[in-house]
């Protein structure tokens, strides 16, 4: 039979499994095995991330997981795109505002200059003009005389115009005690 | 295995042609290796030369396609009079461009006749540059917004805007000029405010653009949420004149009269708020429409309120008197005998009118003009006095007024002066100031003896301007300023100025006239400068006024002197400020 020295005798087992059928190990190799066993076994009561675990439960093959991963990542992309098409549309409508501020801008200042062009002397004058208006005539000085005016004494009494039967009835009134009846409430 | 080794070896021991032709597969390997690597060489190079030697190049370029490097552009300053109303505004304006290759044919016409209408232009015109091969063509350059916007409501193929900033000012005094012209100056297509204000503080108006490195896409879009680098502009900074526009306007609708009917060449007004140095108004004729400065001959850009020289003629005879009356050489009652000539170093001067006037004082001297007194005043009063006295009124330096171009003759220096050529300056003849200079000069009487720094601009984004708050350096005492105020009123009552004399302010307004010959060729001609200044109330001036009428050509000679040309001139502003500021009478001063 020809052999191959390169091709192992040794029989398959599952890691973990029991001693039946194994090479017997010497008595050193066996406590070295022993050893690292238990460090083995203390790295796996590490706490292991649930997604693993789940994938166990559920019974998910290692396909499966490739496909979940790739699925994540693909989500994780999609997701980015998203949010960098919904910047890129903001960023267009933030554009399109920013050209219609610049617009109210312009129309603020064309404005701002008829606004200063209708308060121009020319403009008002020509406006005048249009109205008939015609400039004053420049101010005149006359000259006055100091006069005593005494603002507390009564004012001259105004000449009474009504008819004579009327002004001797009112003298007659006044002679007896009569009152006005005008003058009430006043 | 050594089974197949022996095989080989019988094989080769057999076949001896085989091992002739083994060389012969070596060399093609070879060849074939060479050319292979010959290829590759290529492709490395090709890849080295785009990736290694023009990486530079091509990022560049790339950068240039997704990047952008948006100039933010900085807002102009807006320039205010007094009574903060813009004088020169930055409005929106728009050209027009077509992008032919992108009009439909069938649709060629229906554009070139939208465009004609609103623009303008005709048909024809618009058909040419839509039907040339061009990629680009402009049809209207700075449109306003009714225009834009009418044809953006079209949205004609082919047919875009480009909006830019254009200063804008305000209608002035007379037909097709902008107020205060010559004063403000321009904006010009590159945004450098040239000439005027504009040139002289175009720094402090045009402010810092800034940038901003930005994305954009394929179609040239900004991504406004991209990352990006930003500078933000630094705008300009408002100016406040001391201009009054009102004041302004009423100067030049009133310049431009008196040249016209006097059939002058032009004229200049100033007027100037006595206490603080402020021009209050700068009117120049002819002027020009800095809204539309591109066809404008460059010559009319000139300010001949600065920019100009002049023989001030009589009106000098201010600062000589005020000058002998300083170093009290004089007095204004002190006499003297005027024949009407003088004779200096060889050389006769005369009076005016030549006649001779037997024993005169020197407020008669003022009242009439007289060269004779005021020579005789310089004489008296010494060579070194009167010269420095010239220095002392500013007449040795430039104003300084803050704006741009301003023209003087440095004084001669004392020595070099001939006795007559320095007699003849002591009535402005001989000497070359501008209108600036000499307003400044007589304001110094106005003010109390005090030099009032001529300026325009009263604050600069807020803060007071340095010329604002200059010190008022006392050149005469405030006792010689009364009395030549005294002097000049009596040339209003009794002299010369009567033609300026307003009702209710006759005893209350001081002036002098002045008409100097025009140099021509080295001889005086017929030609004249015609010139009033006064300020008024005297007793309290508000405003010192200075008119000039260049070259009037009136039926005679004496029609053309200053008292008949620019006084009348003088009086219509002069009534216009004192109904626009609300100018009383001083008590005790009004006529009876």
């Amino acid at each position: 039979m020809v052999t191959n020295p390169n091709i192992g005798l040794r029989p398959i087992h599952r890691r973990g499994s029991g001693p039946a059928g194994a090479v017997r190990l010497p008595a050193r190799a066996q406590l070295r095995s022993q050893r690292s066993r238990r460090r083995r076994r203390e790295r796996l009561s590490l706490p292991q991330p649930p997604s693993l675990d789940l994938g166990r439960r559920l019974g998910l093959g290692s396909f499966a997981r490739v496909y979940i991963l790739v699925g994540a990542v693909l989500a994780v992309v999609l997701l980015y795109l998203l949010q960098v098409a919904t910047a890129t549309q903001q960023s267009y409508e933030i554009g399109q505002l920013q050209r219609q501020q610049t617009d109210l801008l312009a129309e603020q200042d064309q404005l701002r200059y008829q606004e200063a062009a209708l308060r121009s002397p020319s403009k008002v004058e020509q406006q005048a003009a249009q109205a008939s208006l015609t400039r004053p005539v420049p101010y005149r000085y006359i000259d006055y005389r100091p006069v005593d005016l005494n603002l507390e004494a009564p004012p001259p009494a105004a000449p009474d115009s009504s008819p004579l039967w009327q002004r001797s009835l009112a003298s007659l009134d006044r002679a007896f005690g009569g009152m006005d009846a005008l003058a009430k409430g006043r | 295995m050594a089974l197949a080794r022996g095989n080989f070896r019988a094989r080769a021991r057999e076949g001896t042609g085989t091992a002739r032709r083994e060389p012969f597969y070596k060399a093609r390997v070879l060849a074939l290796l060479l050319v292979a690597l010959v290829l590759a060489s290529v492709i490395w190079g090709r890849l080295f030369y785009w990736q290694v030697v023009e990486h530079r190049t091509l990022s560049a370029d790339a950068v240039g396609q997704y990047s952008a490097r948006i100039v933010l552009p900085a807002a102009r300053g807006q320039v205010y009079d007094r009574d903060r109303l813009a004088l020169a505004i930055d409005v929106t304006v728009y050209s027009v461009f077509v992008s032919p290759d992108q009009v439909p044919a069938r649709k060629r016409e229906h554009v070139a006749v939208a465009l004609s209408q609103i623009l303008g232009k005709p048909v024809a015109e618009v058909m040419a540059i839509l039907s040339s091969r061009a990629k680009f063509a402009y049809i209207a350059r700075r449109q306003p917004k009714e225009i834009a916007d009418r044809l953006k409501h079209l949205d004609l193929p082919g047919v875009g805007l480009e909006a830019d900033q254009q200063r804008s000012y305000l209608p002035g005094g007379s037909a097709n000029v902008s107020l205060a012209a010559n004063l403000l100056g321009f904006v010009n297509y590159e945004g450098r405010g040239q000439y005027g204000v504009e040139g002289y503080y175009d720094k402090t108006l045009s402010g810092e653009a800034g940038y901003m490195s930005t994305y954009r896409d394929m179609t040239g879009r900004e991504i406004a949420l991209g990352n990006t680098a930003k500078r933000d502009p630094v705008n300009g900074q408002d100016l406040v004149l001391t201009l009054d526009s009102s004041i302004q306007h009423t100067a030049e609708e009133a310049l431009a009269a008196g040249v016209q009917s006097n059939h002058a060449e032009s004229g200049t007004v100033l007027v100037m708020d006595t206490h603080t140095g402020g021009l209050v108004a700068w009117a120049d004729y002819p002027s020009y429409n800095a809204n539309d400065f591109a066809h404008t001959p460059v010559g009319s850009f000139i300010d001949p309120a600065v920019s100009h020289l002049y023989e001030p003629g009589s009106v000098m005879k201010i600062v000589t008197l005020s000058g002998a009356l300083e170093n009290h050489a004089i007095t204004p009652q002190t006499t003297i005998r005027d024949p009407g000539w003088i004779r200096v170093q060889g050389a006769t001067l005369y009076d005016w009118d030549r006649a001779n006037r037997g024993t005169v004082s020197y407020t008669k001297v003022l009242e009439s003009s007289l060269n004779v007194g005021a020579v005789m005043a310089m004489q008296t009063e010494g060579k070194d006095a009167y010269y420095r006295n010239l220095v002392n009124f500013g007449f040795a330096r430039p104003s300084g007024m803050d704006v741009a171009a301003e023209s003087t003759e440095p004084l001669r220096a004392l020595g070099v002066f001939r006795e007559s050529e320095l007699s003849t300056t002591t009535y402005g003849q001989g000497i070359d100031v501008n209108p600036v200079q000499m307003l400044a000069a007589v304001n110094v009487v106005a003010n109390g003896g005090r030099y009032a720094q001529p300026h325009v601009v009263d604050s600069i984004g807020g803060r007071p301007a340095p010329l604002a708050i200059a010190p008022q350096p006392q050149v005469i005492s405030p006792e010689t300023a009364a009395q030549m105020t005294t002097m000049m009123k009596s040339v209003v009552q009794h002299g010369s100025g009567h033609e300026t004399r307003i009702d209710g302010f006759q005893l209350d307004e001081a002036g002098k006239t002045g008409t100097s010959q025009m140099l021509v060729n080295g001889q005086y001609s017929l030609d004249v400068w015609s010139s009033y200044v006064g300020f008024m109330p005297a007793s309290n001036p508000r405003f010192t006024m200075l008119v000039i009428v260049r070259k009037p050509h009136n039926a005679t000679w004496i029609l053309n002197d200053g008292y008949i040309v620019a006084a009348p001139l003088w009086k219509r502003i002069a009534q216009a400020i004192v109904l626009n500021w609300h100018i009383a009478p001083t008590p005790g001063i009004a006529p009876v």
